[in-house]
């Protein structure tokens, strides 16, 4: 009756390195939103410093450049004709003036680099969230409807005869031929009993395929029950089967006990039906919707004079099923990952997206039986919008708003320190279509990419603002004296200067 | 004797038409991004991309990338740059003296 969760925490292991980096800081600061924004911010910390370098060489290289271009202009005119010369005097003239012309390829490459690696460390964490979620419902599912099961332990068969280990039923392979039946009652009450039943009948053919034998499939099952107030559930397994082969040869068939290895045994739970009845009165007498289910249950006994068909046993496990879907809801709704007005961030937000996806994240994970069962309780969470398009006409505008920032305060960057002038044709270009990339990524990805992306767009314009400010403060200085410099113009004060220099220098000699 | 000759070149040359496209695709690629997304800021010269896709073209797909790669970590701030042209096809190489 529960629900098998090895294969879902299977898929668990698949989160890669970086996924692993983005789940220790989200899950270091508790709060998501928070954790997001965190990781947002150290992933910025590690490029800052190479960017505010990159900016400060810029403004620098800009402020030499104009100061050549008078010079420049003139070597322009004397060498119209002769190419090769001009490129050689302009290189000299760049040597001399300590100008180095284009930047390097590196940085660039980084800052994709980088979007790569929180691309791909919160597509890998929400992936992990999303299953994990998942995990966590069904362990809490099964905790509730495995209290109302027997508690027995696993025993197997061991035809080699393995005494050792304490688990093992002591029985051989001809006494479960002749049906003899093994009984145990442990000291917790729990009493097990195995049993050599038929389960239909089998054609054995030869190689020509005519019939030579019919037998009958024959299995072992290991029956597990115990009583209790509370416990009306039962389970039973396979321990082995016959396997019937053709010998060609010798004209007979032959006939091989196969036992089911102690790790592949697989669990089915039964539901007591009289313990189960007494069950439900007894929780009738507090319980509206006990009550309810009881008098459908002996409103379809007697219609059916008594028999239990599977339409009573499917109510049954229904009403097991929805305690135990009731504890997932109770679950989900105390562990959700919200933030602000998005229900869960590892989807994005967008109306089309539901808080509870409307299948696994990893469809191999959990199937689709059980996840109607799991999530049977979550209607309105499935049906719920996770979020308004906020988030994702947010990181568009923001990514554009920064852009049109960078390309103007780089307007006369652009002009000098590009072949041709191409990089404000280049920025154009972008303009356009970085805007388009994160939209895609927003509508694509999780809400939580979404968030990094705003944040990490808000930080570069914070970043351009202030370094446009403080450079500019820095810069003035030196720009007023160089135009002072090339108009003749000499203040006083550096007069006086160079003056204390010469004197100092002539001193010395 | 030349029909067999012709034949195992046609053969062969169906054999590599699949990577001949990939390396194909590759520099259509980079010859996108150099004509609408690199701000032609490079060091050296030929320029990093164009280094690379000229690699692509003589040493494959795979090599190619691989120096790219190692050129694009030479492009580095501290490097002083230059000329640094795609290396040749050592039997291609035209000797000098």
């Amino acid at each position: 009756m529960g629900i098998d969760y090895t294969v879902i925490s299977s898929s668990l292991a698949g989160l890669d390195f970086l996924g692993k980096f983005a789940r220790a800081i989200i899950e270091g600061v508790g709060i998501i939103g928070l954790g997001i924004i965190v990781f947002t911010l150290v992933l910025k910390a590690i490029t800052l410093p190479f960017d505010v370098y990159q900016r400060y060489k810029t403004r620098k290289q800009t402020l030499i450049m104009r100061g050549m271009k008078d010079d420049l202009d003139k070597l322009q005119k004397q060498y119209a004709n002769d190419k090769t010369t001009y490129n050689q005097k302009m290189m000299e003239l760049y040597k001399k003036n300590g100008y180095s012309m284009f930047g390097a390829c590196l940085p660039m490459i980084l800052s994709l680099v980088i979007l790569i690696v929180a691309f791909q460390g919160f597509n890998s964490y929400s992936r992990y969230a999303n299953v994990k979620q998942f995990v966590d419902m069904t362990e809490q599912f099964n905790a509730v409807v495995l209290e109302h099961a027997t508690d027995g332990e696993d025993w197997h068969l061991s035809i080699e005869g393995v005494e050792d280990d304490a688990l093992t039923i002591p029985l051989t392979e001809e006494q479960i031929d002749g049906g003899e039946i093994w009984t145990h009652t442990d000291e917790a009450g729990v009493s097990y009993r195995v049993s050599h039943d038929t389960e239909g009948t089998q054609e054995i053919k030869d190689e020509e395929g005519n019939v030579v034998e019919t037998v009958e499939n024959k299995v072992v099952r290991l029956w597990i029950s115990s009583e209790g107030e509370k416990i009306f559930m039962n389970y039973h397994y396979l321990l082995g089967s016959y396997v019937y082969t053709y010998d060609a040869e010798a004209k007979e068939v032959k006939k091989d006990f196969v036992p089911v290895a102690p790790e592949n045994i697989k669990r089915d739970y039964e539901i007591d039906f009289d313990t189960f009845r007494s069950y439900l009165a007894k929780q009738g007498e507090t319980d509206e919707t006990a009550k309810a289910k009881l008098a459908e249950i002996e409103e379809k006994l007697t219609a059916a004079e008594g028999e239990i068909t599977q339409e009573v046993k499917d109510l049954c496990t229904g009403y097991v099923d929805s305690l135990g879907a009731a504890a997932a809801k109770e679950y989900y709704l105390n562990h959700r990952s919200g933030f602000l007005w998005i229900k869960n961030v590892w989807e994005s937000d967008a109306t089309y997206k539901h808080p509870v996806p409307k299948s696994t994240p990893n469809a191999k994970a959990i199937s689709a039986l059980d996840y109607t069962r799991l999530t049977s309780a979550l209607g309105d969470q499935k049906k719920e919008y996770n979020g308004y398009y906020i988030l994702i006409i947010l990181s568009i505008g923001m990514m554009v708003l920064s852009q049109i920032v960078t390309m103007r305060s780089q307007k006369e960057a652009n002009k000098y320190q590009t072949a041709d002038g191409q990089g404000a044709k280049t920025q154009k270009f972008m303009l356009v279509l970085m805007p388009i990339i994160y939209g895609i990524f927003a509508f694509m990805y999780s809400a939580a990419f979404s968030i990094y992306m705003i944040i990490s767009s808000l930080v570069s314009l914070l970043v351009t603002v202030l370094c446009n400010l403080i450079l500019g403060r820095i810069f003035k200085r030196k720009e007023d004296d160089a135009i002072r410099e090339r108009y003749g113009h000499k203040l006083a004060w550096k007069d006086r200067k160079d003056k204390e220099k010469k004197s100092k220098t002539k001193s010395r000699k | 004797m030349k029909s067999v000759r012709k034949k195992r070149k046609k053969f062969f040359r169906i054999l590599k038409a699949p990577f001949l496209l990939f390396r194909g695709l590759l520099i259509r690629a980079i010859t996108f991004y150099q004509r609408r997304l690199s701000r032609h800021t490079c060091l050296y010269t030929p320029s990093c991309s164009e280094y690379t896709k000229r690699c692509i073209n003589t040493w494959g797909a795979f090599l190619g990338i691989m120096m790219g790669i190692w050129r694009i970590l030479r492009c580095n701030p501290l490097s002083k740059g230059g000329v640094d042209p795609a290396p040749e096809l050592p039997w291609k190489r035209k000797w000098l003296v």
